[in-house]
């Protein structure tokens, strides 16, 4: 029942804050606060449950919902879920208190589109039915293509169509698998269900079985994003509103590396293991063609999507890689980069307050001169490189690790591009923060007490995971058990 | 006491048409023929509920299947007259003709042999005819309506050429015409002449539900004929005429394997330009005539299916799909009709003049695009599922390229209500009594979408 | 007595039909197309009649009553229709309408 609740709270919030706009302003910001804070205060009660069971599932929920499909409401929340949804609604949170101050048109609007995301994403990492998690995925992108299309800078309207085009094909993709997942299965055993924990068990022929795991895969790609299938992300990161790129980066990736992982390992982890190789040598790819990028790029948010695409190339090799550490890695480097991010587009956006520009050639010399947003930026970008002492260390750690025992030289060539890493953020770092300065018009307004609040939050979060990580990995350790035994099982 | 209560909803409408004749012309009062209209179409809806058993004579058919769309052809000619009600002040005629029209698709849902089916079919289209070209004393209006209606009366009297030459051919062949004896295979010994027979009854399907090649009318039809008459089109004519030849394909011969595959790729086809074309449209009803050229497609694949293997879930299918279909149509026409207004520009920032109707038309347009939450979804769940179960895996792939264009134009539009411009203030009734209608199909369809498993079974029993 | 072989009633309400469909596409006349649109109906009824003949059935001659009567329904609203057409555009032309495109 708990679950029920975690699920539809988001939805009545955004609906809330939109009627409210009529009304006052205020109402409908504080509804959408107040929203969050309820998620944050149950998503900690359920850690506070996981600590406390043996059981793999922590909480669960189960009701029939269209009986004609075998389609079961069917929520349930173990270690990872419960790890993403925490990150969610934190970064769901932070983007609410920032947006206090940015979003000036359509208030109440805006915030039903971004509970709705949110909402969504917390039921596509709660749901345990296949048509449900479709169901969830779709919604997903709406409320998304809004943002982008009514709070985005220059172009927004090409840009949301192109984001839309993308993650559009990968929804049909994902629909047509699951759909011809479930009919293979109801050909075997003659029971047509949607469920999770039964399609588990399902016994699908191999070629089916390779081509529907290509299938998820090719889906999750285009979301993560993997490096051909990327173009989109940095066209949308650099038109955006500064918070709608926080709710990208931060949410909208992670629901892919969960689907693969949830999905792609759970459901085939056979053809998975196959195809782990071509996957990781994917994911190569992708971190020496995002790091390069990167290291050419002038405008910081179209920086931050290279960079992002980067790094998830370590996360594809983590998860393919399915063992316990690397595992356990790959989630941690999915929490914490997605932490450091966060902060980095924050920042991003404070400077552009500041100096009306993202272009790094009109920065320079900032150093000492706008307060603290300096120094946050510095261990922000520290954090994003992967300085030990920060939950990145961990991650990229722990996946390296992890990958080492099975696949040594595709661990070597990836570990190399940690140096790709160091050389553009600190090249960023350099070039915005020393040197002389180039920018006349120079606004020197000081952090206020919220955005001082905010970048704090996230450097204690990134510094705890760094020096005590173990408190993520004991929410995830008893289902990263469950999923890598199974893919054990296959070697 | 009454012999044969089945055909007591046809008898009713008979009935009412004949007082509407006669009280027009003694008395033109447009409230009055309006009333009467109504009760008489709810009389003949409530009648349906008097039906116990089926019922089989020679010409005509009644089960539970065409009852169904009985009462969704019923429920929309309800509809679309009082949309016409507000949309016209003074239009006793076009209440006459709705009436007319109904009667004959009725006719052709419940026909199961030749002249049953071809009266009906002309009697549906002969009364369309009038009311597309309807004329408002409005020169730039009644130009376009006249243009689309030659266009469509030239073209669908053609298609009724076709249709009675392929019947022909078969009777010649067969000796009956009854469909219910065409027990029949295409083997070796069929001659040339069946076959030409069935290409023209195909024809004539792909002209009255417009599939693509034979598509050109219906863009312009859709855009010359008053809201509620669109509405009326894209519902009842498209309903009485895809169930009719259902009707007719099951108890066709098998089609050969070469006739499937040219369906096959007409189906590809159909879905894939009729979302293409309507990308670049401006007209909101334009974009609507493609889009039910693209719904068509989704249905055609599921007479592909049914050519493999006739099962119930395909009757279902095309149940759920037809229902859902039926009233995002009526609930978007309703919206234009009571807007009156069809260029995509008039539309913008609507959310911030009328955020009621904006609301509710995203929510249709939504259901159309087929995303979850809505009716939509539940039909293409089915659709996906139909071509799933028989293994159509080109056809699989082009409904999902198809569904993603189609829901990024009805995105464009959406995206148009939403647009933060400063507008003047429309000038409607909202009190009026098609807002109350609108604002409860959408309810419906969220209904639909969100609790879908009452209204499956109910439908399951129909099918 | 030798019989016509059935082939030939075909082909010639198919030569029929075909000159109908031929006509309608080509002629821009809207008289001429109404004339067309019978003569393809026409053709039709005649393999009705014909094939009612064959196997000694009255259905194909009802058959050809009910088309008679349509015809005459769909004519006569054709003919309403060009009398709306001769008031607004002074023409039969149908190429004169060009309003709808897209």
């Amino acid at each position: 029942m708990i679950l029920l609740c975690f699920l539809f709270i988001p939805f009545i919030g955004g609906l809330l804050s939109l009627s409210f706009e009529k009304i006052n302003i205020k109402y409908s910001r504080c509804s959408a606060l107040f929203t969050m804070i309820i998620l944050l205060v149950l998503s900690i009660y359920l850690c506070y449950l996981n600590l406390n069971t043996t059981n793999i599932w922590v909480v669960k929920y189960r009701t029939i919902w269209i009986d004609r499909f075998g389609i079961y409401l069917n929520l349930a929340v173990d270690g990872i879920s419960l790890s993403m949804v925490l990150l969610s609604v934190v970064l769901g949170l932070l983007s609410i208190i920032c947006s206090f101050k940015e979003i000036n048109k359509c208030i109440g609007l805006f915030y039903f589109n971004l509970l709705w995301i949110l909402g969504s994403i917390i039921g596509v990492f709660l749901a345990m039915d296949l048509f449900l998690f479709l169901f969830f995925w779709e919604i997903m992108i709406f409320p998304m293509y809004f943002i982008i299309s009514m709070w985005g800078s220059a172009y927004k309207e090409q840009i949301a169509i192109k984001f839309f085009i993308y993650t559009q094909i990968s929804g049909v993709i994902l629909l047509i698998t699951i759909f011809t997942l479930v009919v293979s299965n109801f050909y075997v055993t003659g029971k047509l269900t949607f469920e999770y924990q039964s399609l588990v068990n399902a016994q699908i022929g191999d070629k089916v079985g390779v081509l529907l795991m290509l299938g998820l895969f090719i889906s999750f790609a285009i979301k993560l994003p993997i490096f051909p299938l990327h173009t989109w992300l940095p066209d949308v990161m650099a038109k955006n509103p500064k918070y709608g790129s926080l709710d990208l980066i931060g949410i909208l990736i992670k629901t892919a590396a969960y689907g693969l992982l949830r999905l792609n390992l759970g459901l085939f982890p056979k053809q998975s293991l196959s195809f782990a190789p071509y996957a990781m040598i994917v994911g190569i790819i992708s971190i020496y063609y995002g790091a390069v990028l990167a290291f050419s790029q002038r405008n910081i948010k179209r920086l931050m999507a290279y960079s992002s695409i980067s790094h998830m190339g370590y996360v594809l090799i983590g998860i393919f890689s399915s063992n316990i550490l690397s595992l356990q890695g790959a989630i941690m480097f999915v929490i914490s980069n997605t932490l450091s991010s966060a902060g980095l587009i924050i920042i991003s956006g404070l400077l552009y307050e500041r100096l009306n520009t993202f272009d790094i050639r009109f920065m320079g010399g900032l150093f000492g001169k706008l307060g603290a947003i300096p120094g946050f930026a510095l261990s922000l970008t520290l954090a994003v490189l992967g300085l030990p002492g920060t939950g990145n260390f961990i991650g990229e750690f722990l996946i390296l690790l992890g990958n080492f025992k099975l696949y040594p030289k595709i661990t070597i060539i990836s570990s190399l591009g940690l140096i790709l890493t160091a050389i553009y953020s600190l090249n960023l770092i350099h070039k915005v923060y020393y040197g002389k300065t180039k920018n006349k018009a120079l606004k020197n307004i000081f952090l206020n007490f919220s955005e001082v609040n905010i970048l704090s939050i996230i450097l204690f979060l990134i510094f705890i995971s760094g020096f005590y990580p173990q408190i993520i990995f004991d929410l995830s350790i008893k289902s990263i058990t469950n999923i890598a035994q199974k893919t054990m099982f296959f070697y | 006491m009454i012999k044969n209560a089945q055909i007591l909803p046809i008898s009713f409408l008979f009935i009412t048409l004949i007082i509407l004749i006669i009280t027009i012309s003694f008395n033109r009062k447009n409230l009055i023929i309006f009333i009467i209209t109504i009760i008489g179409l709810l009389i003949s809806l409530l009648s349906i509920f008097l039906i116990k058993h089926t019922l089989f004579y020679p010409l005509i058919m009644i089960d539970n299947y065409s009852l169904f769309y009985t009462f969704l052809i019923l429920i929309s000619a309800l509809y679309c007259s009082i949309f016409s009600y507000t949309y016209l002040n003074k239009n006793e005629e076009v209440y006459m003709l709705i009436i007319c029209s109904t009667i004959g698709a009725i006719l052709l849902v419940l026909s199961i042999h030749m002249t049953t089916f071809f009266i009906g079919l002309e009697l549906m289209s002969i009364a369309l005819y009038g009311l597309i070209i309807y004329l408002r004393n409005d020169k730039d209006n009644d130009l376009k309506a006249l243009e689309s209606g030659i266009k469509y009366m030239v073209l669908s009297s053609m298609a009724s050429c076709f249709l009675l030459f392929g019947m022909a051919l078969l009777y010649f062949y067969y000796g009956n015409l009854t469909f219910t004896n065409y027990y029949f295979k295409l083997d070796d010994n069929t001659t040339l002449w069946t076959i030409i027979g069935i290409v023209l009854i195909l024809i004539s399907l792909g002209f009255k539900l417009s599939i693509i090649p034979f598509h050109s009318y219906t863009p312009d039809l859709y855009e010359g004929t008053m809201p509620p008459i669109t509405a009326f089109i894209a519902t009842v004519t498209k309903i009485s005429v895809f169930v009719a030849f259902m009707r007719l394909l099951m108890i066709l011969p098998n089609i050969t394997s070469f006739l499937n595959n040219v369906l096959t790729i007409i189906s590809i086809v159909t879905i894939l330009f009729g979302n293409i074309l309507a990308l670049k449209q401006n007209n909101l009803k334009r974009i609507l005539g493609y889009s039910s050229i693209a719904n068509l497609g989704y249905l055609l694949t599921v007479i592909i299916a049914m050519q493999m293997h006739i099962c119930k879930f395909i009757l279902e299918t095309i149940n759920i799909y037809l229902l859902t279909y039926t009233l995002t149509t009526l609930g978007i026409f309703g919206i234009i009709s009571l807007i009156n207004n069809e260029t995509l520009s008039f539309y913008k920032g609507l959310f911030w003049s009328k955020p009621d109707l904006a609301i509710v038309l995203t929510i249709m347009l939504l259901s159309l695009a087929g995303i979850p939450l809505t009716a939509g979804f539940i039909g293409k769940v089915y659709i996906f599922l139909n071509a799933l179960n028989y293994q159509l895996w080109f056809i699989l792939i082009s409904i999902g390229i198809g569904n993603s264009i189609g829901i990024y134009y009805y995105f464009r539009i959406i995206s148009f209500l939403y647009m933060n411009v400063n507008k003047k203030q429309l000038i409607f009734d909202l009190n009026s009594f098609v807002y109350y209608l609108v604002l409860s199909l959408s309810l419906f369809i969220l209904v639909f979408g969100l609790f879908p498993q009452n209204i499956i079974s109910l439908i399951r029993v129909f099918s | 007595m030798t019989l016509i072989p059935i082939d030939y009633v075909f082909i010639l309400s198919l030569i029929l039909f075909f000159i109908g469909i031929f006509g309608l596409l080509i002629r821009r006349n809207i008289i001429v197309i109404f004339i067309c649109l019978e003569i393809m109906l026409n053709s039709s009824a005649y393999v009705y009649v014909i094939s009612g003949e064959y196997w000694g059935q009255p259905d194909g001659q009802v058959m050809f009553i009910l088309i008679m009567t349509v015809a005459a329904a769909e004519i006569s609203i054709g003919l309403a229709l060009l009398i709306q057409l001769q008031k607004n555009l002074k023409s039969f032309d149908i190429d004169k309408f060009s309003r709808l495109k897209g």
